[in-house]
């Protein structure tokens, strides 16, 4: 099992677009495949169409230990699974702290997962925080999306700052570019700014496209409803890239992805749904729920 | 015929396991290694609902599809047709390990599916190969699982399933699917030459999204409540093999006896003979096609153990029947002694390697492609010799006097006695043997003289073996056990042995070929080098093994089981 963490101490730099779409890239090449929703937005649960609501929120969930898989759901895609977000993932902070050794937890949450996954791709909450730091300690790799300004790059120094004082000492930070815009300047030297950060930047940058934001319209990664196009294009060379850099043994990165990328699931056909007629009218689970907008628990 | 290579062959493989490592015993000859502890059996500590019925016509699915239109939030996702191959090994590793193995072909490759019985996934890979050995497969997840359950065990066809469906997707209140509803008839085919066709019938299945089992639970219940459908097998593999009449690890692999306490002794060597004979049949398809090394193993296993019960039984079969069988069964035994040999020199090649670190890993090329030509070889010169007239003589003559009428008199001593009366005193005695033979062996003993108690071990382990079930079996589990631990040691011993000899006489054949570069035989020379090192610790382990075997605690088993030894014992040092 190999443990991406996709983190910024900055929000709303692609962080989230990036951990989707290269979780299902993983999936397609026939990995088996957890994306942790941290965040609190529950953006990446959004996506997948999953409720971000772990019942008896982050609490249980730390102190769950072995039971951790009772809390993961399949998502429409075979070989994708997703760990919810949580809105009490805002307490997870304080629950931490009210245990021993905090920031080792993490990694011990994820142990029983070990044999039943391939790829974890965690998508962080941005700040710096007792859940971040256990995130360090329990990923093979930090990917830090960074748009190309120099504010953002005083980010990336804090990062380093921070964890050469704190940070787990295996930890491997690679940043890359994302949200590249090419009519601005100051994106087009982005090559001068790399040759400043504290860590070697991935080759790969991702382009700043109205395919990434449809994601939400669509809530599907792009490949799905977008393929061939430069995003799409770029995310699976990211992908390529770190893999290759992090898990080159199991030889996941020199995998074809396959021709029709979606066994038939969503993007081709014509989507249509049917609704009950009489909602409500049998007072049972699914049936009765068709229709709002709750999804299941456990 | 290479009377050396053949020699070394028959004396150092006509055990069970004397091939194995003890790395490579973790999958034990003939059992199915548990699944206990297996990387991913996770998966199915998870429930996850599967359910099927069966469906009448075409006309009921729609009925049915509709209805679950009017009560849940669907979306219908059109039909598919999918051709799915099964595989498993030979002895049906993969599905006694409660799994299914199946590919479907994709673009230019393939994806490979290993799903729990219950249809969760465990792995799954994209591939340009269909799959076979273990070690084919790409490095990664799956073939670490993959690796301790199957072995050195290829994965064959099985059955494959052409299966037209209709699938419609139950959705939750954010339009996310939770449960899948396939619906879906067609054919099922035996892999086999002339293997069998038959219809799957038409079957609806309800499954689970990781994570909403309970969502499936009431869709499943609405179906069953509104339609009254029959159930149906949830498990794709099993219902193809129903239809197609294959019987699942449906032959027993290991030696299974039964036998009745007071049955005629003759009677009881009968049943043991016939099912050695078949294990013999069962294996010889799979050997001639060179499949795996397992076929030719688990075939020199049963002459082994038949010349073992011929010689070991006595005087409960007629002598001029049991002279002339040992004289044919040695024949045979002597006829797969030089492929088996090469198998095991190629199964090694990769630990060889690792035991030279540097560069000598790849100066082991040659060594490679000399043992690969010598085996074809070898492969043809055994099916030539199966296919002679004095094999099948031998098997036809064989099963006949099997199947003929026990005679009513017999001047056999021991032909009527009660078989356990005959068992017990054979053990006894090779009991008596074995202890005889390793209190006497001490650290300057010579090798052959390991080696003849090694042979002794092995007589009284197959009739542990053969008898076991006439006697309780959790104490005879005990002394086969200790036994065994003994038999490791004496069977490393001997390989090690052997595997200098071999390598030493390799290099002599290598050097007359111009071609083979000194660094070869460089590396050959450390190899053996190697392999004395650790001959040595295991010489080392011997008196404290074989002190445990011969343990008081065993003795007195002993004697309760089969009968107290007699004076014998207690004058022995």
């Amino acid at each position: 099992m190999r443990v991406f963490a996709l983190y910024n101490i900055k929000g709303g730099v692609g962080k989230t677009a990036t951990a989707v779409n290269l979780a299902y890239l993983s999936a397609a090449a026939g990995a088996r495949t957890l994306i942790w929703d941290v965040d609190p937005q529950g953006a990446a649960s959004f996506y997948f169409r999953v409720r971000p609501k772990v019942r008896g929120g982050a609490r249980k969930l730390i102190r769950a230990k072995r039971q951790i898989e009772r809390f993961i759901r399949g998502t429409d895609f075979e070989g994708l699974d997703i760990l919810p977000a949580d809105f009490s993932n805002r307490n997870l902070d304080l629950t931490l702290d009210s245990l021993r050794k905090p920031t080792k937890r993490i990694a011990r949450l994820l142990g029983p997962l070990r044999e039943m996954y391939d790829h974890v791709y965690v998508d962080c909450a941005p700040s710096i925080s007792l859940v971040s730091e256990g995130i360090f300690v329990a990923a093979d790799a930090l990917l830090v999306p960074t748009i190309p300004t120099p504010l953002s790059m005083r980010t990336l120094e804090q990062l380093a700052r921070h964890l050469s004082a704190d940070g787990p000492k295996k930890l491997r930070v690679r940043p890359f570019f994302c949200m590249v815009d090419r009519r601005r300047t100051i994106h087009r030297t982005s090559a001068a700014l790399a040759a400043q950060s504290p860590y070697p930047f991935l080759r790969t940058s991702i382009p700043y496209s109205s395919v990434v934001e449809q994601m939400g319209l669509y809530r599907a990664p792009v490949a799905l409803f977008a393929r061939g196009s430069e995003a799409a294009l770029a995310y699976e060379s990211l992908w390529r890239e770190a893999l290759n850099e992090f898990d080159s043994w199991a030889g996941w990165a020199a995998m074809e992805l396959p021709p029709d990328i979606d066994e038939g699931i969503a993007a081709k056909r014509p989507v249509k749904v049917r609704t009950p007629r009489r909602d409500g009218a049998e007072r049972g689970g699914l049936a009765r729920r068709a229709g709002d907008a709750r999804g299941d628990a456990p | 015929m290479q009377a050396s290579c053949s020699q070394a062959g028959v004396r150092y493989h006509e055990g069970t396991q004397d091939h194995r490592t003890a790395a490579d015993r973790s999958v034990r000859r003939g059992e199915v290694p548990r699944r206990d502890g297996l990387p991913g059996t996770e998966w199915t500590s998870v429930p996850k609902l599967a359910r099927a019925f069966a469906i009448r016509s075409e006309a009921l699915g729609a009925r049915v599809i509709r209805a679950l239109g009017t009560r849940f939030a669907t979306r219908r996702e059109g039909t598919d047709l999918r051709e799915e191959t099964y595989f498993d090994t030979f002895d049906w590793r993969v599905f006694l390990d409660d799994g299914t193995f199946s590919i479907r072909r994709d673009g230019d490759g393939y994806l490979a599916f290993w799903r729990t019985a219950d249809g969760r996934l465990r792995h799954r890979l994209r591939s340009a190969q269909a799959p076979g050995f273990a070690w084919d497969f790409p490095a990664g997840p799956l073939r670490d699982a993959l690796t301790p359950l199957i072995d050195v065990r290829r994965l064959l066809p099985v059955v494959e399933v052409r299966l037209s469906g209709r699938n419609v997707a139950v959705l939750d209140g954010r339009r996310k699917t939770v449960v899948r509803i396939v619906i879906d008839h067609g054919r099922a085919s035996d892999t086999a030459d002339g293997g069998r066709t038959a219809d799957l019938s038409r079957t609806l299945r309800v499954t689970a999204v990781r994570g909403y089992d309970s969502s499936a639970a009431e869709v499943a219940s609405f179906i069953e409540e509104e339609f009254a459908l029959p159930a149906a097998e949830p498990n794709e593999l099993v219902r193809a093999l129903q239809a197609t009449g294959i019987e699942p690890g449906g032959v027993p692999f290991k030696l299974a006896l039964r036998l009745e306490p007071g049955q005629r002794a003759d009677a009881a060597a009968k049943t043991i003979h016939r099912r050695l004979l078949e294990a013999m049949r069962r294996n010889e398809d799979g050997l001639r096609r060179n499949l795996d090394t397992e076929f030719l193993h688990d075939f020199r296993v049963a002459v082994r153990r038949t010349r073992s019960a011929l010689g070991q039984i006595k005087d409960v079969l007629p002598a001029d029947v049991v002279s002339r069988f040992r004289e044919e069964f040695a024949w045979l035994g002597s006829l797969t002694g030089p492929l088996r040999d090469l198998d095991v020199y190629l199964l090694r090649m990769p630990e060889y390697r690792t035991l030279l670190p540097d560069a000598g890993g790849s100066d082991l090329d040659p060594l490679e492609t000399f043992l690969r030509r010598r085996q074809a070889a070898e492969h043809a010169r055994l099916v030539a010799g199966l296919d002679s007239a004095r094999y099948s003589r031998l098997v036809d003559e064989w099963s006949r006097f099997l199947d003929l009428p026990l005679p009513e008199e017999t001047v056999l001593p021991a032909a009527r006695l009660p078989v356990e009366q005959v068992a017990a005193g054979r053990i006894r005695a090779v009991r008596q043997k074995v202890v005889d033979r390793g209190r006497r062996i001490g650290p300057a003993t010579a090798a052959s003289k390991l080696h003849r108690l090694r042979i002794d071990c092995k007589k009284l382990r197959y009739l542990l073996e053969f008898f076991g079930s006439l006697f309780d079996k959790q104490e005879v589990g005990v002394l086969v056990k200790s036994l065994k631990r003994l038999q490791d040691n004496l069977g490393d011993f001997n390989d090690l042995e052997v595997q200098q000899e071999s390598l030493r006489r390799f290099a002599a054949q290598m050097t007359t070929d111009a071609a083979t570069p000194e660094s070869t035989l460089l590396a050959m020379g450390r190899l053996v080098e190697r392999l004395a090192a650790r001959q040595a610790e295991l010489r080392e382990r011997f008196q404290a093994t074989f002190a445990k075997f011969d343990s008081g605690r065993n003795r007195k088993r002993f004697a309760r089981l089969f009968g107290p030894s007699g004076a014998v014992v207690e004058s022995q040092p």
